[in-house]
């Protein structure tokens, strides 16, 4: 069995091929603007409820099927609030999300999600 | 702790084979309280030292098997794989319950970390660089997981965090402190160590001998347990490493794992890590601390069991 470290690390890395792919097929998207606007306005609206002091929303785009959120963290527990809530709140809205923790640069924590419109799937690869 | 530490170094650093009898490291472990014993299985030796080392016993759960022998990780129980195979019969999904269902030269492992139960059949490889001392599930002391795997022996997940008899450090995933206020409300900060602890540290073990006062070892963890706790000592869930009733037995291997049982309300589970990803759509699920939410996994992502009723979202 791997130690902690390695499986910290692989689970680290298949995270990141994950976010990868799926951003990739969220920059080849053209928008759609009014779809897009409103997704933008409803996952800004209910972050900024979630973040409150504890966080910041760095990243938040929408196109035509995908959207893409990044957020920062000052502690565990803002996080977890954050992962558990947000998907709870706008999935009446959009239909299925990908949320994934990361250990950022200098012991910072990130989450970094996606969700994609009614009647679509965020394209998640396969990961060996 | 130190004195763990210091003897886990030299353990790898001193390339320590078995202690000779009235050797100076033999005497300073028996007056540590400890097993010395230490398998040597070094590069050197990897060629001889594979699965099929010879006749030599094997220990299986809590029994010595007879020379000739195997041990059916499934049952805990020797039996002859010559003469009555069908005493451990290969699994129906590929996986193995004896080392004798894999190549030579592989090993049926517990992915899950257990000492007993079902396994996949793995190459331990060659045992180069870096290593820390393991206690394998028969008791012996290896110079690292590789070595253990190479003489045939699983590693269970408290034996993976030092030799045989010893407290264990946490296995990672540890956070450090300065004080109590830095650590969980289950927790509390070791000063001389600066990290968090949870409750006193496990013990790995092979036999009863190699555990504290009033404590057993476990055949199916390979960790030494209270022996008065009725269901301390039991195979955890699929799926799961230890068993266990609540979070905080479960964080002295790492802050991020929990309890994960089926139902609320300190029913019988077992460690596993919180998942740190998750993906699907809405379907919503009750979790035990009375909140919804997306689908289980979710859930697991937070360290909360599932309520299977929803009684606790009512």
């Amino acid at each position: 069995m791997p130690s902690y470290e390695q499986m910290f690390a692989e689970d680290q890395r298949v995270n990141a091929i994950r976010v990868s792919a799926v951003s990739e097929a969220l920059a080849a998207q053209g928008r759609d603007p009014d779809w897009a606007r409103e997704m933008e306005l409803l996952l800004e609206r209910t972050s900024s409820e979630l973040l409150t002091d504890n966080g910041r929303l760095i990243r938040l785009e929408c196109r035509s099927t995908l959207c893409a959120v990044r957020a920062q963290h000052q502690d565990e527990e803002s996080q977890a609030q954050f992962i558990s809530t947000l998907p709870m709140r706008v999935l009446r809205d959009l239909d299925g999300a990908f949320l994934a923790r990361f250990a950022g640069e200098g012991g910072s924590l990130e989450t970094h999600g996606f969700f994609a419109r009614r009647g679509h799937a965020v394209p998640l690869p396969e990961v060996q | 702790m130190t004195r763990v530490m210091l003897l886990a170094a030299c353990l790898v650093a001193c390339g320590t084979a078995h202690v000779p009898e009235g050797d100076a490291g033999h005497d300073a472990a028996i007056d540590a309280g400890l097993d010395a014993r230490v398998v040597d299985l070094g590069e050197d030796a990897s060629v001889d030292a594979g699965v099929d080392a010879g006749p030599t016993a094997v220990r299986c759960g809590a029994t010595d098997c007879a020379v000739g022998e195997a041990c059916c990780f499934d049952t805990g129980a020797c039996f002859d794989p010559i003469a009555d195979p069908t005493a451990c019969p290969v699994p129906p999904d590929g996986e193995c319950r004896a080392n004798e269902h894999c190549a030579e030269g592989q090993v049926c492992i517990a992915l899950d970390g257990t000492c007993l139960g079902e396994g996949r059949c793995i190459d331990p490889g060659g045992c180069g660089g870096d290593s820390e001392p393991v206690c394998g599930c028969d008791g012996e002391t290896y110079p690292s997981r590789c070595a253990a795997h190479r003489a045939g022996v699983r590693v269970g997940e408290v034996g993976s965090g030092g030799a045989c008899g010893q407290p264990q450090l946490a296995a990672g995933g540890r956070r450090r402190c300065d004080d109590d206020g830095d650590c969980p409300a289950d927790g509390r900060c070791d000063m001389d160590e600066g990290f968090c602890v949870w409750g006193p540290p496990r013990v790995a073990c092979g036999h009863d001998g190699q555990c504290p006062e009033g404590s057993d070892c476990c055949p199916y963890t390979g960790a030494c347990f209270d022996a008065s706790c009725d269901d301390c000592c039991r195979q955890p869930p699929p799926g799961t490493y230890f068993p266990c009733r609540q979070d905080s037995e479960c964080h002295q291997f790492d802050i991020f794992h929990f309890c994960q049982s089926v139902g609320c309300g300190g029913a019988l589970g077992g460690c596993r890590g919180m998942p740190s990803s998750c993906g699907g759509e809405l379907s919503p699920v009750c979790g035990c601390d009375g909140s919804e939410y997306t689908n289980e996994c979710w859930a697991w992502m937070e360290g909360v069991d599932v309520d299977p009723d929803g009684l606790s979202c009512l």
